[in-house]
């Protein structure tokens, strides 16, 4: 199967001209048929015809030194504008929405050469942990379908878990990216914020949205951030700093690295098949040549508190332009779940809560950006569940608030700090489920924690395992 | 808002929100916000000097600008694509002001 191949290896392959981008077309449409009946990850698709017109006329201008991405196939989370696609958000509100210009993500990824073949199920809006909060249908984990693929970017992750694509554009504000990657047993970055351009995203919450890339392997994922990371004068918040060469940083030498274990990770709400899991990651890195150091972060507790003060917020900030008259239709067809974040959002800033709530949040947004800032004086990167739990059985988190918010401890700090966070597979629950792990790193960071994923997963292939279900 | 929520508390935060909600639905809210509440409130328990300052953004320690230059920008004709009422090239809204007799 071309799909299972990584992006070096069909990017040697197409350039050699052994394979066409027809070839990946085609089989990423015959997965997709086969397959997203049942699993529900894509909103929206290309014409079929008009992708293999438009991988046709890459094959021809192919040359020697096309890029690595150059006619390979991807998918991107609905949330993103493409010219003339339908972008829903995975919300009624915008069911009919075309959109009127492209983001800069895509765009970049288009002239790279990538071929963009559909549009990816999601929580609308981003609202959720699960993508059962979507008004188009709940996505299912190809591993047990049954069982949630984990959100918001779920859709997306099952593309690339099932291998419709060769990789996959997601969104991550609390982390999702990094628990759908996690669920589903692929590899996901979230970026530092200002890392890679926001541009022609739909918000959810404007100081913790993240783009970032969602692949097979950190090696695969060094490849697509390479192409859609940088500045960009449409992003104020777009960070100036230089780019890495995340390609030839995969390879250094990780020996002597310092990996930090906080002990606030590893709370009394751990399943312990999890945290069994995570501690086996660490003595592996150590046969990799790394170091164990225990460190603390003493407010992560707050973190839930910290992020869902801000993001609903913000959330209900960025929602007040959807009023029905320059586009979508009327604020009454936002789901249940969004409606429920915008009246916390529009408490969390009301009059006489606003000091008590939302400003006292963004004071202790500080000390924790401080209490990373001192960890990462000890250690490299710090190694950490994704999630408490494990896949949740469909219907068990939406019919659960509590739990449904508690579910995001491990992943939202790390928004609230803007920092890079790689989640890649980690091994598997006695039920044959996935289970990720994330290496949390310094701002601007990312190619070290590829570098540290490369090397592990050159060693320790779990990644490479795909659902027995949807192998053919 | 008193230190329970209840439903008039609701009614009033959908309607700062722009929301008409069925009772039914406010009813739903309000047993949702009540669990929750007490988990996104907890940060109100912390202690913090007066001296912490808030962070409200991350990202570039200075502002950014860009030359003063018009640039191209959607035209009136795509801006208006997506809308339902559309008259003469504009967006059409509720009458907001009346005429007095």
């Amino acid at each position: 199967m071309l799909m299972d191949l990584s992006i070096p290896e069909l990017s040697k392959l197409l350039v050699a001209r052994k394979i066409s981008s027809v070839d990946l077309v085609k089989e990423s449409y015959k997965r997709i048929t086969a397959w997203d009946g049942q699993l529900n990850s894509f909103i929206s698709l290309k014409d079929k015809k008009i992708a293999i017109r438009e991988a046709n006329i890459l094959d021809k201008n192919r040359t020697k030194n096309s890029g690595a991405l150059y006619g390979l196939v991807f998918s991107m989370k609905d949330a993103y504008l493409a010219l003339g696609t339908k972008t829903t958000c995975a919300s009624n509100m915008l069911k009919n929405f075309k959109s009127p210009y492209s983001s800069t993500v895509y765009q970049k990824l288009k002239s790279a050469g990538a071929i963009l073949i559909g549009k990816n199920n999601l929580d609308s809006w981003g609202h959720g942990g699960s993508t059962e909060n979507s008004d188009f249908g709940v996505s299912k984990n190809p591993w047990d379908q049954k069982r949630v693929a984990g959100g918001s970017s779920g859709g997306s992750a099952i593309a690339v878990a099932s291998r419709m694509v060769n990789f996959a554009i997601g969104e991550d504000t609390g982390g999702s990216i990094r628990n759908p990657s996690s669920m589903c047993n692929i590899s996901g970055l979230k970026v530092s914020y200002g890392r890679v351009s926001r541009w022609g995203t739909i918000a959810y919450a404007s100081s913790l949205d993240t783009v970032g890339p969602m692949a097979k392997s950190s090696e695969d994922l060094a490849y697509v951030l390479q192409e859609m990371a940088g500045a960009d004068k449409k992003d104020a918040s777009s960070a100036q700093k230089k780019l890495d060469d995340y390609i030839s940083n995969l390879k250094k030498r990780i020996k002597g690295k310092k990996i930090g274990l906080a002990k606030e990770f590893f709370s009394k709400n751990i399943d312990p098949e999890i945290e069994k899991i995570v501690r086996k990651v660490a003595e592996r890195l150590t046969r990799l040549g790394a170091e164990i150091v225990n460190v603390s972060i003493p407010h992560l507790n707050y973190g839930i508190s910290i992020y869902y003060l801000i993001a609903l917020s913000e959330t209900s900030s960025n929602m007040a332009r959807y009023d029905g008259v320059r586009y979508g239709n009327k604020r009454e067809s936002l789901s249940p779940e969004t409606i429920k974040r915008i009246i916390l959002g529009t408490y969390a800033l009301s009059a006489g809560y606003a000091d008590k709530l939302y400003k006292k949040a963004q004071k202790a947004r500080t000390v924790l950006i401080d209490e990373y800032r001192r960890v990462f004086k000890k250690c490299d990167v710090l190694l950490a569940p994704v999630t408490p739990s494990k896949p949740a059985k469909i219907g068990e988190l939406i019919n659960d608030p509590v739990k449904n918010f508690l579910e995001d401890l491990y992943t939202v700090t790390v928004n609230v700090a803007g920092l890079p966070s790689l989640a890649i597979p980690a091994g598997f629950t006695k039920d044959n489920l996935p289970i990720g792990v994330q290496l949390i790193g310094e701002r601007f960071h990312e190619a070290e924690l590829l570098n540290i994923g490369y090397k592990y997963q050159q060693n320790f292939r779990d990644y490479k395992k795909i659902p027995t279900t949807i192998k053919n | 808002m008193s230190s329970q929520m209840d439903l008039n508390d609701v009614e009033y935060l959908a309607q700062l929100s722009k929301l008409s909600l069925s009772q039914k639905q406010l009813k739903k809210i309000l047993v949702d916000l009540r669990a929750i509440i007490g988990h996104m409130s907890k940060v109100s328990k912390m202690k913090l000097s007066k001296k912490i300052p808030r962070t409200n953004r991350l990202g570039n320690e200075q502002n950014v600008w860009r030359e003063d230059v018009v640039e191209t920008s959607l035209n009136q004709e795509v801006a208006l694509k997506n809308a339902k009422r559309k008259y003469n090239g504009y967006f059409v809204v509720k009458q907001l002001v009346r005429k007095t007799k």
